[in-house]
């Protein structure tokens, strides 16, 4: 049978051994939190996405929901709706992010604070000052940098949108386009010939038959595959704590994040 | 589109069985009208079936899967841990040959453990801890190695394996080789090499006793930032070069998180006169809930001095040499034993060392567990509920902390004699002496 939902359970089982593990009072919440929350919204599908970890310790369980993906123009697109709960029980919205805060928030490196109600400072040139003189003449002060603001909350967003940029793993040929260009999954799929190379997982937001993940930047993911057990993991290197599974036997497959959403910009050294 | 090229389209054969729309589609078409299904236009799969029963001209699939038996030896090996092991039976009296007598050796509660961290949302999971806990038996109970006490310290990722790391201490602790003359001398036994690690690729598999960490690989891992690999002989291939490799690397690594990471509550442990710690009689534990605060927790292990070593080694004083002086690296004073995690140094943002755990959100709730994140080794916990407390480390191995990658060697000298035409043969080298060979050795 093949997977046609997201399943929590198998989840955890799977990934708990590569750290991502979320603790027992919110597993027992989410049961019933994610149901409720997932007719409230009228989604489909609404499962665990991952947890951001934060300074507080009141880290960001992060859900994420969508009805039908629609194929058009070469790719796939989930229009996702997220949302986050520092306890496992109350979901709130998170609303999309414009690009010119998507801009700033990437701009913050640390890890996040816990509080959503907090706000970071961000100095910025100023656009509206004059040009500063050229050379030659006096050159004045500098002009006064701007302070921006941006909310903790459009920074937890981005960092989720940065991160399903560069994972959101499927198995290929697990989905497909039907007739009216919905993504559904595929009833026939039969599984996969090579669980243990690169060239069998995709990106979910690339159109079926596109570039796979051995396409990405080299050296970007690590798989480890039981030949016995049939079961293959993706580590990504980039973001450290995405995971994801790929049991041939029981034709499951599912990811979890689970860490602080900053980007492991010093790969290139580590290799 | 004309007919002709409109039936050239469906014509042309597609699949890699070369078969085409066209024929499938008359193949659909003759099994409808052979059977004269009532409903024909609502049985789509129909088609389906029609594709799925074509002919396959192929090797037919085998009726059993197959498995070769090497692959099966990781999933065999794990199995073996559990249940008892089956007696060799005498085949003269036919009674149960008895085993050897296994190694006394004493241990935490692995199970307990993971079940804390389970409670934080931190650790394995209590699957793997209960594996774990067989795979800690078995190292304990070996009589070759001789373990006297023994620690799950952590899992450690790789690009091509994982690695579970024991913390131990054995009966014959190893003989500590001289360091070179010149450098630093080995710790013998105590502060960074206090402790033996065993390590293994999978649970149940083959152990190996890392070797003991020495100054200068402490020294040099600070200057790197590197993934393991899972193969304990593959080369650290980084600038600056490190000395040993991976198993070197893996232990130094151990040794840094160690240090840092590993916590006890506080009042666990007191300092005896000599100001060494020791285990409190008196500890009666702190409820889970204080446990999550660092005033609570101590430095169970000795810091790590920037010479590599925890107890500074400072060279003999020359007595004729009036100019010398110690260097700053044999002037540092650290810490005393046991502080308080409090007083840690914030991480390179200004965040704090640690972030607060708790098993649930509601202060209310009875019998709850607490404990502590470090934000400067990612992967690193402690947990702890009255008076159980336990630390465990599930990561990358890598601290973080911004990564400045050293500048390369200076560009060495260009040959500054001026070029001059000669016919004469280059000077032949002199043989070199014996001794100065032994001296380079």
């Amino acid at each position: 049978m093949v997977q046609l939902q997201p399943s929590l359970t198998l989840n955890l089982k799977n990934l708990a051994s590569h750290g991502a593990v979320i603790s027992a009072e919110q597993q027992a919440a989410l049961d019933h939190s994610l149901p409720i929350k997932r007719t409230e919204a009228g989604l489909k599908t609404l499962t665990l996405w991952g947890k951001l970890t934060t300074l507080n310790g009141r880290d960001y369980l992060v859900a994420e929901g969508y009805n039908n993906p629609i194929y058009s123009n070469g790719n796939v697109i989930f229009d996702a709706k997220y949302y986050y709960s520092q306890d496992g029980v109350r979901w709130v919205d998170l609303v999309a992010v414009d690009d010119e805060t998507k801009s700033k928030a990437g701009k913050i490196q640390s890890i996040l604070s816990g509080d959503p109600a907090k706000v970071y400072d961000i100095e910025e040139k100023d656009s509206n000052q004059p040009p500063p003189p050229d050379e030659g003449e006096e050159a004045g002060e500098p002009p006064a940098p701007v302070i921006v603001q941006v909310p903790e909350l459009a920074v937890l967003k981005h960092r989720i949108d940065t991160i399903n940029d560069s994972t959101g793993v499927l198995p290929v040929h697990a989905m497909l386009p039907d007739a009216q260009n919905r993504i559904v999954p595929n009833r026939l799929f039969t599984g996969l010939a090579y669980p243990e190379k690169l060239e069998s997982y995709m990106h979910r937001t690339v159109a079926p038959g596109g570039p796979t993940l051995a396409q990405d930047l080299r050296g970007t993911w690590s798989v480890h595959y039981d030949p016995f057990k049939q079961i293959a993991t993706c580590r990504s290197l980039l973001w450290l704590g995405y995971t994801f599974y790929y049991d041939a036997h029981q034709m499951t497959w599912g990811a979890l994040y689970h860490g602080n959403g900053l980007r492991n910009d010093d790969l290139i050294f580590m290799l | 589109m004309a007919d002709a090229d409109a039936i050239a389209f469906l014509q042309k054969q597609t699949t890699a069985d070369g078969t085409s729309l066209y024929g499938h589609l008359t193949r659909v078409l003759s099994k409808v009208l052979g059977e004269k299904p009532n409903e024909a236009v609502d049985l789509l799969e129909t088609s389906l079936l029609v594709k799925k029963t074509a002919f396959e001209a192929q090797e037919s699939a085998p009726l059993v899967p197959v498995s070769a038996t090497a692959d099966a030896a990781k999933t065999v090996a794990t199995a073996t841990l559990f249940g008892n092991p089956d007696l060799p039976i005498d085949p003269e009296t036919g009674e149960p040959i008895e085993s050897e007598a296994t190694n006394d050796y004493e241990a935490e509660d692995v199970v307990g453990n993971g079940r804390l961290f389970d409670a934080l949302g931190v650790g394995l999971g209590t699957h793997e801890m209960y594996n774990i806990a067989l795979t800690l038996k078995k190292l304990g109970e070996d009589p070759k190695r001789g373990v006297q006490n023994v620690r799950f310290f952590g899992k450690f990722f790789g690009l091509y394996a994982d690695y579970y790391v024991f913390e131990t201490t054995i009966n014959d602790m190893p003989t500590i080789p001289e360091a070179p003359e010149g450098s630093v001398p080995y710790e013998d036994n105590t502060g960074t090499n206090e402790h033996v690690y065993f390590v293994c690729n999978y649970l149940g598999g083959p152990m190996t006793q890392l070797p003991i960490v020495t100054p200068d690989q402490i020294k040099a891992a600070r200057l790197l930032k590197k993934l393991l690999t899972g193969r304990l002989d593959s080369l650290v291939s980084t600038y600056p070069l490190f000395p040993g490799n991976e198993a070197n690397y893996l232990r130094a690594q151990i040794a840094r998180i160690a240090c840092t990471t590993v916590l006890a509550p506080n009042g666990q442990f007191t300092t005896n006169d000599e100001n060494e710690p020791e285990p409190n009689e008196e500890f009666e534990g702190l409820p889970g809930r204080d446990l999550a605060e660092t005033s609570n927790w101590v430095h169970k292990l000795p810091h790590i001095k920037k010479q590599g070593r925890c107890v500074v080694h400072k060279r003999e004083e020359p007595e004729d040499d009036e100019n010398f002086e110690f260097t700053e690296e044999e002037q540092e004073e650290g810490p005393e034993p046991l502080t308080s995690v409090e007083d840690d140094t914030p991480i390179a943002d200004g965040s704090p060392a640690w972030t607060p755990l708790y098993s649930s959100s509601n202060e209310g709730v009875k019998y709850q567990v607490g404990g502590l994140r470090s934000n400067l080794w990612p992967g690193a916990y402690v947990s702890g509920k009255d008076k159980q407390s336990a630390s465990i480390y599930v990561g990358w191995g890598i601290k973080n902390a911004p990564f400045v990658p050293l500048p390369p060697p200076d560009i060495a000298q260009e040959f500054d004699q001026a070029l001059v035409e000669s016919l004469e043969l280059p000077p032949k080298p002199e043989e070199p002496e014996e001794k100065e060979e032994e001296e380079e050795n």
